[in-house]
């Protein structure tokens, strides 16, 4: 496979996992993630200096996902990355932040991929976002 | 987090050592940009020059209702170089050559922030619903789903497909750039530890959210005074010493800093600004949403950061503090001019239901300390917090600092409430329980009581939510649930208080908007004054006798 077929599997995959964690809740945003796609392979794989083993690392550069509707986007980032999660003393806990079995169960109770990105409970979010416009000033 | 980075960097890079110079991308749709907090968001952006901040705008011209052809059609990019931004453009979300080279061009961009322009497709590749609302909110259907993935040339039946290699291509792309600029970094960060070791353990400190050793020495203590001090400037004090311990505390107002009295005025502390990165007071300018926004970014950032504002105007923050509590962040915000205090203004500028409706968010502290030295107890409990935000709420006008050889020690104030003082010679038959400006107005009363051989018992209430963290036994024995006879006073909403004084209890407070009087003239009117409190106590002893 050239890169150029692997980065259209790779964007494709995104669109494909928010649009079945959408069907599967029969509840969410599926538009935005699909148009988004592209730009989120770009900004994650091409461009964010992030280190998924690590997704405290105090030099990270951020992402921040203003449009938190869309957090399909943040979730499949974060799997396909194999983001590594932590917890509220800043420990590394070596596994997932976000497993394909949370994506399954997008927006329901316990899931590590709820409706809008949450802060204090998913590793690698960066913020809270669903009230729209707010997460722009903390950018 | 843009200017989080910027102070970082300005305070702990050094030659050679580029401890912090990440970037940061958003991205945002109409909604975002249709919000007024985008405007303020963007304007402080633009003067202060953020250039490590880019934000990609997801141009789709769709939003809930329909097409943004019916509410919005301002021109976007004009805006936003009126604001002072480097305004870029990609006319299609799927070219990925110009995705990178306008991420490249922001991050060789100096001194202004990058606006991205993208156009983009909602629901890209479902025959039926792209460019439409529909796509925007819903599932698309089992048919649309199997429609868009044979767009995709996707396996049609397929769900949850991760195809081999996928993973693997994301690990030599982010997974080995990332690991590697971390690894690089970590090297960095071991010789700076041995070159600048103090700036090291601050990093490291900040890091974990954790306090320099003796981040609370020098905080004052303030004599009896019955004339006393106002709870602003108290607060003042306290934030100047904070400020000179804790290298990472900053903050700022609104715009009301010398009335907030949160300016920090010791030699070096500084202004933060584009040529000033490094400098410790904030001016958020009139833009209380951003400032809680900001707030909530450098915590994010693990700073120590501060927002001020009059308490009436919290409402223009209000959702950004609940994020705050939401997001367990150690935020804190300060509220001045507490209740009427700014009298002559009128009701537009007296708080009313404010406390109550702060009460009610979950997770978040909120504190109305009764004199100065309970103003440094406060400050001394919110600093040790780690996952919870703050509310600060203090009055304009002075209080008097209560005699703590008399009362009972304001240390008190970390339990939430606390027994300031009773009656000589057996069980309370009266309390009498007050938070703020009140809390002296209850002494007052108190003493009267006892003149005339009525045994009550004061208790000061900075803090329910910290109050009801506290064992059954501790609030009972503050609280004796045989004890009935209860007065509450304080300048705000009565919602809510019957928790405290029962079915029986009697509350004085606020059941209307205020008045542009006098202070003390409103304090009459609605019953802010000993007598009144005085009154209420023998109708509650009389009832139980
Ligand atoms: C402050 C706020 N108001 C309203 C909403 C409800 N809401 C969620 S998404 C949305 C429409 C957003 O449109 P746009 O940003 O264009 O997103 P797109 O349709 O492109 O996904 C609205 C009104 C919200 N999340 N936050």
């Amino acid at each position: 496979m050239t890169d150029e077929e692997m980065t259209g599997l790779a964007i494709n995959t995104i669109r494909t996992l928010s649009i079945d964690a959408v069907q599967q809740a029969k509840s969410g945003h599926p538009g935005t993630p699909m148009a988004l796609a592209p730009l989120i392979y770009t900004i994650w794989n091409r461009v964010m200096r992030f280190d998924p083993e690590d997704p405290i690392w105090p030099n990270r550069d951020r992402f921040v996902l203003s449009n938190g509707h869309a957090s399909m986007l943040l979730w499949s980032a974060l799997h396909l990355t194999r983001t590594k999660a932590v917890n509220a003393d800043y420990e590394r806990l070596g596994h997932a932040s976000v497993s394909l079995d949370d994506i399954r169960h997008f927006r329901q109770l316990d899931s590590k991929a709820p409706g809008h990105p949450e802060y204090h409970w998913v590793s690698g979010v960066e913020t809270t976002t669903g009230p729209l416009g707010k997460a722009l000033r903390r950018a | 987090m843009a200017i989080a980075q910027k102070w970082l960097a300005h305070r702990y890079n050094r030659p050679r050592f580029d401890i912090f110079d990440y970037n940061i991308y958003a991205v945002c749709g109409d909604g975002c940009l249709m919000e007024g907090i985008s405007s303020e968001a963007a304007s402080l952006a633009g003067h202060l020059g953020l250039d490590n901040l880019c934000w990609v705008y997801d141009n789709n011209h769709i939003t809930i209702e329909g097409k943004t052809r019916i509410t919005f059609t301002e021109d976007v990019e004009a805006r936003f170089l009126a604001y002072g931004w480097n305004v870029l453009r990609v006319g299609n979300a799927n070219d990925l050559e110009r995705i990178e080279q306008a991420l490249e061009i922001f991050r060789k961009t100096k001194e202004r922030p990058t606006f991205i322009v993208l156009d983009s497709h909602i629901g890209y590749g479902s025959p039926h619903k792209q460019d439409t609302a529909a796509a925007h909110g819903e599932p698309l259907g089992d048919d649309e789903v199997r429609l868009c993935k044979r767009a995709y040339g996707w396996p049609e039946d397929k769900t949850f497909l991760v195809p081999d290699g996928v993973y693997e291509h994301f690990a030599a792309g982010i997974g080995a750039r990332g690991a590697e600029a971390r690894r690089k970094w970590t090297e960095l960060f071991a010789a700076y530890r041995t070159e600048y070791p103090d700036a090291a353990t601050e990093i490291e400190l900040m890091q974990r959210r954790e306090l320099p050793s003796g981040w609370d020495r020098n905080l004052p203590v303030f004599a009896a005074d019955p004339k006393g001090i106002a709870g602003r400037d108290a607060s003042g004090k306290a934030l100047n010493v904070l400020a000179q311990n804790i290298p990472w505390f900053l903050g700022g107002s609104a715009d009301l800093g010398p009335s907030n009295k949160t300016i920090l005025n010791y030699e070096g502390a500084g202004d933060f600004q584009a040529d000033n990165p490094g400098g410790k007071n904030l001016h958020f300018g009139i833009r209380e949403h951003a400032m809680g926004a900001i707030v909530n970014g450098l915590s994010l950032s693990k700073l120590r950061p501060y927002g001020a504002t009059f308490f009436i105007f919290s409402d223009y923050a209000r959702p950004t503090i609940r994020l705050s509590a939401l997001m367990e962040l150690p935020t804190m915000f300060i509220f001045t001019h507490d209740a009427m205090g700014d009298g002559e203004d009128g009701p537009t500028h007296q708080p009313v239901e404010h406390l109550a409706s702060l009460r009610a968010i979950p997770g978040l502290v909120t504190l109305r300390p009764g004199d100065a030295n309970e103003v440094i107890e406060a400050y001394r409990y919110i600093m040790q917090l780690r996952h919870e935000p703050a509310v600060l709420v203090l009055s304009r006008q002075p209080l008097p600092t209560l005699d703590r050889k008399k009362y009972a020690p304001a240390s008190g104030v970390a339990r939430g409430a606390y027994v300031l003082t009773d009656a000589p010679g057996g069980d309370p038959e009266v309390v009498l329980i007050a938070s703020g400006s009140e809390v002296s107005l209850a002494v007052e009363a108190h003493e009267k009581l006892i003149a005339e051989g009525i045994r009550s018992r004061v208790v000061s209430i900075p803090s329910w939510d910290i109050f009801e963290h506290q064992t059954q036994e501790y609030q009972d024995s503050v609280l004796p649930p045989s004890l009935v006879a209860r007065v509450a006073v304080e300048q705000a909403s009565t919602f809510g208080w019957e928790r405290y004084i029962g079915k029986r209890g009697r509350m004085i407070g606020m059941k209307t908007f205020g008045a542009s009087a006098p202070l003390k003239e409103l304090q009459r009117k609605f019953g802010f004054s000993p007598d009144s409190i005085v009154t209420a106590a023998k109708e509650q002893v009389a009832q139980g006798r």
